[in-house]
């Protein structure tokens, strides 16, 4: 078990957003003089940057003004102590075990990392699972290379913020030609309100690496506010594959701005699941941008919505090299007054020839106030590509749910079953089965107390 | 061939979709063990009867009853009708998405039966049923009617019928679009269900099919009315003469029947 340096040094709390805010943070940690250059960087990218509106295209539609930043604590020890998984408290534990076998684990609690374990064998051939301030000092050969490039300060307002606050976070590595056999997660649970946490993952696989990679995010409900901006920067080498999966399941009293790039490099295999069903005010970005060519890239998601929840999720398929396919689809339920953004971009660059690529939106309203908008964004830049997409919204269809109650289900239970059903063909392409079962135990959650309306 | 009371009983039957008349008085008695063929042209009322009798939502019955066991079920939601032992085999099976044939079944017999069957004995059972119908066991994990062929589709109906053991099966045109071949399958697994407690109402365009499912009953519908009933010897003779001549005979036949 190793301990972080942010955990050595307790760190007195923090409030508003500024310069010396930053740069206690960076003290605290030891940071190398590198990683606080990052910081710099990325705060001036951030100070140059001015605040999204609603008028800006991506923020049309999701009005984020409730976030008080100022009024948060912007660094919040764990506050407990955790040599191991088995000192957990029930509910992060509960979270963790799916009943699927796991590699290797790192669980962050608020802004600190409190555990990692690595299985011993994967740790003999030579693969890395540790905390994010650990490895710049350790491994800084590995992580430099891609600290802070994957998602840039360039990339926006938040994903800039987050360069300057990052705290926390855990580097994961895979050596040439090594198989992780089995998967490897991540937890991030925040245990108090009125803070904000930067929690971060950077996942290196090698070249001709295989390895899975399960992220979660959850918390309990709590009363006052709490802000998560995270970043995760996942780098495929040639040949690679990687499997990651995303699991969302925050406290109704989380806004979530969020950044994921996933970058592949020359027959590279991305497999990404995506699973949203937390948060208040959620914006989550996720870029699979396939920098190789004969890259094949899979992506699953989706969103389950109630009470007043907003959930805007954008995906961009960016295309910079020929010969790649990529195939996803995102499936959103929305019950309640909920609300629900989907944007899909596919990006074919100048010279992308012989992409294939494939987007599918599909969105079930469960109640006739819920609402939700689905935008396709095609640009391509290029002849001799295939591009389709498809997108559909709509309510429980009457025929459907009168052919399953004409086999003996009542209305509820036919309506349920074509909901999980609607789910399945997402939830069926998660990497594990306890993982599997833990989000179709969710959406079954998430349905509790609805009925289908006339 | 069953004696007593009729168990299915349709009186005076008036149906609307969206305010229009479909159907205009539908008179039907089936008793145990009987298969009974409704035919008739396209548009004359048989898949609205088919939907009515199960309880669709959108099908108005405005007069008449339907008795079943001596109920009127009319206001009946369909599960409460499948739990009597009805069962509609549709002429557009739905495909379920994410929710494999298997698990489909399943959860439908429990339902139907009300009654707990572990995971293990009812894969048996649907194996069992699968082979008997010739349907590849590889079905069974698939989710329903997903990307099946028209004649999957119908064959899933038959087996959805075989696993649900009704007490009577309407089966909605189980033979349309459906080459020679496909259409004997069917028949055939149609008849290997069977059993002298069961009652079927076949409602189809077209005679082939009754050569393997052999009616006791014919009858003729057109307009939203059954115009002409008989025995199996009405549909050869449809089959010979085609629906424009049987009918005009039919109406010739009605009227000469108000003249005297």
């Amino acid at each position: 078990m190793s301990q972080s340096s942010v955990e050595q040094v307790p760190l007195t709390a923090l409030q508003g957003v500024t310069a010396a805010a930053w740069e206690q943070i960076s003290q605290a940690c030891a940071e190398p003089a590198w990683v606080r250059d990052l910081r710099q960087e990325a705060w001036q990218a951030y100070v140059d940057t001015p605040m999204p509106t609603l008028q800006d295209e991506d923020w049309r539609r999701t009005d984020y003004r409730e976030l008080a930043l100022d009024d948060l604590l912007l660094y919040m020890p764990a506050g407990l102590d955790a040599a191991s998984e088995a000192d957990l408290p029930a509910a992060l534990r509960s979270s963790l075990d799916s009943g699927d076998e796991w590699g290797g684990l790192a669980v962050q609690v608020n802004s600190e990392v409190v555990c990692t374990r690595l299985d011993e064998s994967l740790r003999a051939q030579g693969v890395i699972l540790a905390p994010l301030a650990e490895a710049v000092n350790a491994h800084p050969e590995l992580v430099r290379p891609h600290l802070g490039q994957i998602v840039a300060p360039a990339d926006g307002k938040f994903p800039a913020l987050h360069g300057a606050f990052r705290a926390g976070g855990v580097f994961c590595y895979v050596p040439p030609d090594t198989a992780v056999e089995l998967p490897i997660q991540m937890l991030n649970w925040m245990s108090a309100e009125n803070i904000a946490v930067f929690p971060h993952v950077l996942l290196v696989a090698d070249q001709g690496s295989q390895v899975t990679f399960v992220e979660r995010y959850a918390s309990q409900t709590l009363q006052a506010p709490a802000f998560s901006c995270p970043a995760t920067e996942v780098v495929v080498k040639d040949g690679a594959q990687v499997r990651h999966v995303t699991i969302q399941d925050w406290g109704d009293h989380v806004i979530e701005l969020g950044y994921q790039r996933l970058r592949v490099a020359n027959d590279g295999q991305l497999h990404t699941i995506v699973a949203a069903t937390g948060g208040k005010l959620v914006k989550n970005y996720v870029d699979n941008s396939f920098v190789g060519s004969g890259v094949e890239g899979f992506h699953r998601g989706f969103f389950f919505t109630d009470g007043v929840q907003h959930m805007d999720y954008k995906t961009v398929q960016d295309h910079l090299a020929p010969y790649s396919t990529s195939d996803l689809l995102i499936k959103g339920a929305l019950r309640d007054r909920s609300r629900a953004v989907f944007t899909g971009v596919i990006n074919v660059r100048k010279g992308s020839k012989r992409t294939d690529a494939y987007q599918e939106n599909r969105n079930l309203l469960l109640s006739k106030r819920a609402r939700s908008d689905s935008i396709p964004i095609l640009e391509i830049d290029n002849d001799d590509v295939r591009c389709t997409h498809g997108s559909a919204t709509g309510q429980v269809d009457l025929d459907e749910l009168f052919y399953v109650m004409s086999h003996g289900l009542d209305k509820h239970s036919a309506a349920r079953m074509l909901v999980e059903g609607f789910f399945n063909e997402v939830t069926q392409h998660a990497p594990l089965e306890g993982v599997r079962a833990q989000l179709a135990a969710r959406i079954r959650q998430k349905m509790s107390g609805w009925q289908v309306e006339d | 061939m069953a004696t007593e009371q009729p168990f299915f009983q349709i009186d005076d039957l008036h149906v609307e979709i969206e305010e229009n008349q479909i159907l205009r008085g539908v008179d039907l008695s089936v008793k145990r063990g009987e298969i009974h063929a409704i035919m008739g042209p396209n548009g004359s009322g048989k898949s609205t009867l088919a939907h009515t009798l199960m309880g669709h939502p959108s099908y108005e019955a405005t007069a008449g009853q339907v008795l079943y066991n001596g109920e009127d079920i009319l206001e009946r939601d369909p599960n409460d009708r499948a739990k009597l032992g009805i069962f509609l085999a549709f002429q557009y099976p739905l495909a379920i998405p994410g929710v494999s044939t298997l698990n489909f079944l399943r959860t439908s017999l429990k339902a139907v039966k009300q009654e707990e069957i572990s995971a293990r004995e009812f894969r048996r059972h649907l194996l069992d049923k699968m082979d008997m119908l010739k349907i590849n066991r590889e079905f069974a994990g698939r989710y329903l009617n997903d990307g099946f062929s028209g004649g999957e589709k119908k064959r899933m109906e038959i087996l959805q019928m075989a696993v649900l053991e009704p007490q009577l099966a309407i089966l909605d045109e189980i033979d349309s679009g459906l080459d020679i071949d496909a259409i004997r399958a069917v028949g055939e697994g149609i008849s290997s269900i069977m059993h002298p407690d069961m009652s079927i109402v076949i409602i189809t365009h077209y005679p082939r099919i009754l050569h393997y499912v052999k009616p006791d009953y014919v009858h003729i519908m057109v307009d939203g009315e059954i115009r002409q009933s008989g025995g199996f010897e009405l549909a050869e003779e449809l089959e010979a003469k085609g629906y424009d001549v049987l009918l005009k005979e039919v109406m010739v036949a009605s009227t000469q029947t108000q003249q005297a």
